[in-house]
């Protein structure tokens, strides 16, 4: 069955593509054609509701249904990788921040009362 | 020792260092050491560790990381250098702003960790600073040296799984990787860079300090579990999380060593 040969290198690259989706000028990129190619798979489905059983018949799945729940699967996979790794890089960055901020605050107390310790 | 500001011109490149004040009890034997203290939301005891620390001719830096308590008061009254962080970012976070701060407005040539909850002796820490100036790199307090430090079987437990896993592959064995009582050289403290915001920074900073080139001993401490400590300090189902980080950083950071 085609499906197997689908879904297996699918969550792999499902995973490996979201960790590795630093915020890149690529990684935007490949986000916004994301965007369209759903946009424009969703409005086929809706308008061609046949075709995705066609393509379920043709891959080797019972229904349509189950190949959009296949698909699901993986882009909730490849959402929740991608939003961990984004939310860990920008506290990252925040610790950063309010690192150089607490340092420029108490050189700034430090410089204007020196002797008031 | 006088707490500096460096220049940061680009025009200068020397990096001119002009000292701005100096603190008080400076220059009674302990010029070339300054202590980070930690301090969230430790209002009761930190006024009196740190002037502890000071009476003895310690700088001290303190590291307040955004407490909601007169803790920042307390500091400033006990004569310490503070650095507030406006939102708090954990031990972790705290401990690298403190290295930051001794590397940027110190010219200290050791720089010391020392706990606000009172649960470390300051004759520990003088204790380090001899065993540091007779030429080490690093000296790290350890509760298993001796049989000293009273603590229930289960934190003893995970404190020493804890220990076996971070000492997977670095040179040194340390006993005790979750002691707070540190003591490092400056170009030891140079190349910490921790990342991590959580306790998890232990393992971080483990792999740092325990790389071949540098000249690493133990010094055995004894840890004071007073009963504000112990209500103040980490409960034992907190170790549970310290294991669980450690874990997942072993996990993610599997084979990129």
């Amino acid at each position: 069955m085609i499906i197997k040969w689908l879904l297996v290198p699918g969550v792999l690259l499902a995973v490996v593509t979201a960790l590795q989706s630093r915020a890149s000028l690529r990684g935007q990129a490949r986000r916004k054609i994301f965007a369209v190619v759903t946009v424009v798979a969703g409005a086929l489905a809706v308008l061609f509701p046949a075709l995705l059983q066609h393509i379920a018949d043709w891959v080797g799945v019972t229904r349509g249904t189950d190949l959009l729940v296949y698909g699901f699967a993986l882009v909730i996979i490849y959402l929740v990788g991608s939003t961990s790794v984004r939310f860990r890089e920008q506290e990252a960055r925040i610790v950063l921040l309010a690192r150089q901020v607490a340092l420029a605050e108490a050189e700034a107390r430090f410089t204007a009362t020196p002797h008031a310790h | 020792m006088a707490f500096t500001i460096e220049v940061m011109d680009e025009l200068m490149p020397t990096g001119e260092v002009k000292p701005v004040a100096a603190l008080p009890n400076a220059g009674r034997g302990y010029d070339d050491v300054v202590v980070i203290v930690r301090v969230y939301n430790e209002a009761p005891v930190v006024g009196g560790v740190i002037a502890e620390l000071i009476a003895a001719g310690l700088s001290v830096i303190a590291v307040d990381d955004a407490s909601t308590d007169p803790s920042a008061e307390e500091i400033d009254k006990a004569g310490a250098f503070r650095v507030t962080h406006p939102i708090n970012l954990g031990a972790g976070g705290a401990l690298q702003t403190g290295i930051e701060a001794a590397l940027r407005f110190t010219d200290a040539r050791y720089i010391g960790c020392f706990d606000a909850d009172g649960q470390h002796q300051l004759a520990d820490l003088l204790g380090m600073i001899d065993v540091i100036r007779s030429g080490y790199d690093v000296v790290m307090g350890s509760r298993f040296l001796d049989g000293q430090t009273e603590m229930s079987w289960f934190r003893r437990a995970i404190l020493k799984t804890a220990a076996s896993l971070l000492n997977r592959g670095s040179g040194t064995k340390l006993t005790d990787a979750h002691n707070g009582l540190r003591l490092i050289s400056r170009n030891v403290a140079a190349a910490i860079n921790l990342s991590h915001a959580g306790m998890a920074y232990a393992s971080e900073l483990e792999r740092v300090l325990t790389q071949p080139a540098f000249r690493v001993t133990e010094y055995p401490v004894h840890i004071l579990y007073t009963d504000y400590s112990r209500s103040k300090g980490q409960p034992l189902l907190n170790s549970v999380n310290i294991l669980a980080e450690i874990a997942a950083h072993r996990v993610s950071t599997w084979g990129r060593r």
